[in-house]
């Protein structure tokens, strides 16, 4: 259909000029280098945001990571990542690393998080659910609500297993074989397998 | 490529999440660069994730970008997009110009020949412009690397020097002074690069050196090494 064309194309568009802008500015084009900001710096504050509700702590971060991207752009393969996850795995990882240096990375235990219940998803899995596109959302929502629960505070909190262990006050080789179960499924769901 | 075991496929969403141990993330991550089967399921957790640390698009405030470039090396006149190896390599043609010219100052340096020890490395490292000049002696007995900047300007940025041997992949050698000999004691594992062939470069870079081992700065200086 003509319609579902548009879209794609428009994608496809973004994501060449993305490519185009991150491998000249791994050449060390400056020029390129604003091209690339003006373009994901509003995508990548969201993240610095999610990970640094402090907004001028999130600035602090954005700041940091796109001084990340211009020394890493040369490492950037188009072949393998897309030009934007590849931005995004840059600036949360650099967002994470400073959280965690500032010693200010707290996990909340899952009891203090709000009960959870498959049919009344928690206000923050609301939030959630206006950001994560409808396919992380859904396979994420599949999973039980404690699993989910430890992903995202690894992913968005920097939460190591020994760490979620600590939190929980649980063996951690139980917080293992669960997370384990829970990313098998979550692959799974969202390679279409289930 | 190799088929990757359930096992292998979590291990690449637990070093994506960063679940592991330090050590456990190491040997991951050096993996990431030698499976490639690993490394592209490394990539597909990336994607799978991203949108997970995506919040709602917020435009950042304009002085973010002024930091972000004022951040950046300053670069004058070189700022071209050109590829970074073909600099490396007109920069090694353009020096031996320049080697030729400085090959009078290595030779007043002290040196008292012995016929027991091997002759030591030399290299004149110089610009296409004519503005930079620095020499460079190196004894392999003890290893260690004396730079004389004869001419040399960083602005307000600090010069790191590299070593890029056969591979074409710049090494740090640690950073040296502007305006006075700075003896560099060249580390034991570095020790095998600096051989006659090799290439030494100067880059500007920020106080402490190029964060993450990757220069920033365009080459303001470099020259082949040679046996004297």
């Amino acid at each position: 259909m003509a319609s579902d064309d548009i879209p794609t194309n428009l994608n496809d568009a973004r994501r060449a000029r993305l490519t185009e802008a991150l491998l000249r500015t791994g050449k060390g084009d400056r020029s390129a280098f604003e091209t690339l900001y003006r373009a994901t710096s509003a995508k990548l504050f969201g993240v610095c945001l999610r990970i640094f509700p402090e907004r001028h702590e999130a600035e602090e971060a954005l700041q940091d990571a796109y001084l990340t991207i211009w020394n890493r752009a040369a490492s950037f393969q188009p072949g393998r990542a897309s030009p934007i996850s590849w931005l995004v795995a840059v600036t949360r990882n650099r967002a994470i690393d400073r959280l965690r240096a500032s010693g200010k990375a707290k996990f909340t235990p899952i009891e203090d998080a709000g009960e959870i219940a498959d049919t009344a998803p928690r206000a923050d899995a609301q939030m959630f659910a206006a950001s994560e596109d409808d396919q992380l959302h859904g396979c994420i929502q599949g999973l039980d609500g404690r699993d989910a629960h430890f992903i995202r505070s690894a992913f968005l909190g920097g939460a190591t297993y020994l760490q979620l262990a600590d939190t929980e006050r649980a063996p951690l080789a139980t917080i293992k074989s669960r997370i384990r179960r829970a990313l098998i499924k979550l692959r799974a769901c969202m390679e279409g397998e289930v | 490529m190799s088929i990757l075991s359930e096992d292998d496929i979590v291990l690449a969403g637990e070093y994506v999440l960063g679940l592991l141990d330090a050590a456990e993330q190491a040997t991951a991550h050096a993996r990431v660069a030698t499976d490639s089967a690993f490394a592209a399921e490394v990539d597909a957790w990336r994607e799978r994730l991203a949108s997970m640390a995506s919040g709602a698009d917020t435009a950042a405030p304009d002085h973010i970008w002024t930091k972000i470039d004022g951040a950046l090396p300053r670069i004058t006149g070189q700022d071209t997009g050109r590829g970074k190896l073909r600099l490396w390599q007109g920069l090694a043609v353009a020096s031996m110009a320049v080697a030729a010219y400085l090959g009078v100052l290595l030779w007043v340096q002290p040196f008292v020949p012995n016929i027991d020890t091997p002759s030591p490395l030399v290299a004149a490292l110089g610009s296409e412009n004519g503005k930079a000049a620095i020499t460079a002696r190196y004894d392999m007995q003890n290893g260690e690397l004396l730079l004389t900047p004869v001419s040399l300007d960083t602005g307000q940025l600090y010069p790191e020097l590299w070593i890029v041997p056969a591979d074409g992949k710049a090494r740090s050698l640690g950073m040296m002074a502007v305006d006075k000999p700075t003896l560099v004691a060249v580390t034991p594992e570095m020790r095998e690069f600096m051989a006659a062939g090799g290439t030494l470069a100067i880059t500007p870079e920020p106080e402490g050196g190029a964060p993450g081992g990757t220069a920033t700065g365009p080459i303001i200086a470099s020259g082949k090494i040679t046996v004297l």
